[in-house]
């Protein structure tokens, strides 16, 4: 451990102090207002993000972490994903008066964690950083136990949880057995035909695929979708999910290229077995929440399509998928918590009957989030798709990006469905929503992002092909 | 000294009867229960390689697992009390608020 590893730390340490400070601001002698409180945790993220400017990579710190251009990206990317959860759970509703100290703590925790995930170099902080992110999302999960469901989604996600980090627990200890190390660049220079460690592997990604809700471990998803509050739903399709995956990206395509190889068949399986039932299973939901979570699992299904091409392009897109995906959630989930009663969420797809047009502002941003969904160009979605599935179709596999296009097309049914609600000419009630300040910059800013990634691609592709 | 192949076999064995316990279970407690079995399953091979490829590694892990799923369970140990505190459930089959909504004809 030298000084100068500090640098590399410093996010790491900017996020804990954050974390300790705000609940340490509970105990002070005079009343904290939230405002004062989401403004603390709010400037520890910026400068936590500010902190990683400062980064000289590549370079690893006591082979633990390792501080690369991909980490920087998504470290900054999930911070400021988690400024603008913080926004959005401080203008929503059915949350008011509740989140205080401990609800701001967890958000910083969590973050924390999937920047150790996202750099992690050795198995054992990935573990750390995983279960840092699980906690307090579960915790999240059941806020305010009084809202219907909250306590059944808690602990729901708490059971499921568990048994991912057992699943990827007892990976890591065969790969540790059949290896003798547990760090990532010393694991992947073995090169012999070793079975346990693909054994090892198939296990990390059973762990990994609770996580990321791909089927068969998608249960629990549209549950905790749903049970969640809108704010913290859009946390954990968001930035939560992005960084497992940024992981999985990291450990089978950067790391054990060798093990991604044999993996590919079992990744491709996945990848159609996904799609599949995730869009059979939204084409007929009713609840908007839980069709979003359907809708998700279809997403992570693309994305595995582009990581089971099994190239450097696939990678590529996977990443570029990746952040589209987490924004076009946060964007989406951001409406879902704009448009929520006084004590809960809308859940029924009617109830949001003819607010598209009432509220034109998040009205166009809907608009424009679904497009991305269904991948319509000019979004940044359409672009995901293409280098997600032309990856594919490079690779050889063109019967998986066959498959992938259909899959496309049967999901344009439910979110135009969306869409035609949004815009219905006649609204049952007329209740008034308050649409808040912070809420609709979070809405425009994402949805002027997508556009924008949508038309120049480029700005992240150029950096995405250089890490 | 135990050869490795006998402790990864009681350990995989350790694991898979946790895993059945979750599987089998409707008891919460029970559910928690058997995931503190298929905890232990990794930790028993952890500390089995630790000793064979004779380094540290395997212990730290099993340090670090132990702390870990402790803060774990305590958490979901809070909230399965939660549970019976509000709606009396000690069964997870009895949580059944989260369903599917289908039953809207599509426009």
């Amino acid at each position: 451990m030298h000084s100068a590893d500090l640098i590399s730390l410093a996010p790491f340490i900017v996020l804990i102090l954050g974390g300790l400070t705000v609940l340490a601001l509970g105990i002070w002698p005079q009343h904290v207002s939230t405002r004062t409180l989401a403004t603390v945790s709010a400037m520890f993220l910026l400068l936590g993000a500010a902190t990683t400017v400062l980064w000289e990579t590549p370079q690893t710190v006591n082979n633990m972490l390792i501080i690369d251009n991909l980490g920087r990206l998504f470290a900054q990317f999930f911070m400021f994903g988690a400024v603008a959860i913080i926004i959005l759970s401080f203008n929503y509703a059915p949350t008011k008066n509740e989140v205080r100290e401990e609800y701001l703590s967890l958000i910083l925790f969590a973050t924390l964690g999937m920047t150790l995930l996202v750099t992690s170099h050795n198995l054992v902080t990935a573990f750390v950083g995983l279960e840092i992110l699980a906690v307090p999302l579960f915790a999240l999960v059941a806020w305010k136990p009084t809202r219907s469901g909250a306590i059944e989604g808690g602990v729901k996600y708490a059971i499921l949880a568990g048994f991912a980090a057992a699943f990827f627990l007892y990976g890591i200890t065969i790969a540790y057995a059949s290896t003798g190390t547990l760090n990532l660049a010393a694991l992947g220079s073995i090169t012999t035909d070793n079975y346990l460690l693909i054994v090892a592997a198939t296990l990390i990604l059973v762990g990994v695929g609770f996580k990321l809700a791909l089927v068969p471990f998608h249960m629990w998803a549209p549950d905790i979708y749903q049970a969640a509050p809108a704010p913290i739903t859009a946390l954990f399709a968001s930035i939560a999910k992005v960084a497992v995956l940024v992981f999985l990206i990291r450990l089978l395509c950067l790391q054990l290229q060798n093990i991604w190889e044999a993996l590919l068949p079992l990744l491709g399986i996945l990848a159609v077995v996904t799609m599949i039932v995730g869009n059979l299973l939204a084409l007929y939901q009713q609840n908007l929440k839980r069709l979003l979570a359907y809708s998700s699992i279809a997403h992570l299904g693309y994305i595995l399509v582009a990581l089971s091409a099994g190239n450097s392009l696939g990678r590529d897109a996977a990443i570029y998928y990746a952040l589209t995906y987490a924004l076009m959630n946060l964007c989406i989930f951001a409406v879902v918590a704009a448009f929520s009663r006084p004590d809960q969420d809308r859940q029924n797809l009617e109830e949001y009957r003819g607010l598209g047009r009432r509220h034109p502002t998040l009205g166009i941003a809907i608009g424009i989030c679904l497009l991305a969904l269904a991948g319509l160009p000019p979004t940044a979605g359409f672009i995901a798709k293409l280098l997600a599935f032309g990856a594919a179709i490079k690779a050889g596999y063109l019967i998986l990006a066959v498959i992938a296009v259909i899959n496309t097309a049967l999901s344009f049914y439910y979110y135009l469905r969306i869409l035609i609600v949004f815009y219905g000419e006649k609204s049952t009630k007329q209740d008034v929503i308050h649409l808040s300040q912070g809420t609709l910059s979070i809405v425009i800013i994402s949805s002027l992002l997508i556009i924008g990634l949508g038309i120049f691609p480029g700005w992240i592709l150029d950096l995405i092909e250089t890490l | 000294m135990i050869p490795l192949t006998h402790s990864l076999i009681i350990a995989a064995l350790l694991f898979s009867l946790g895993l059945l316990i979750i599987l089998l279970r409707r008891e919460l407690l029970f559910i928690l229960m058997g995931l503190e079995v298929m905890f232990n399953g990794a930790a028993l091979t952890a500390v089995a390689a630790g000793q064979y490829w004779n380094n540290a590694d395997g212990q730290v892990l099993t340090i670090f697992l132990m702390v870990v799923t402790a803060a774990e369970l305590a958490v979901a140990l809070i909230l399965v009390w939660l549970a019976y505190e509000h709606f009396k459930v000690t069964q997870i089959d009895m949580l059944t608020q989260l369903k599917d909504d289908t039953r809207g004809e599509p426009p």
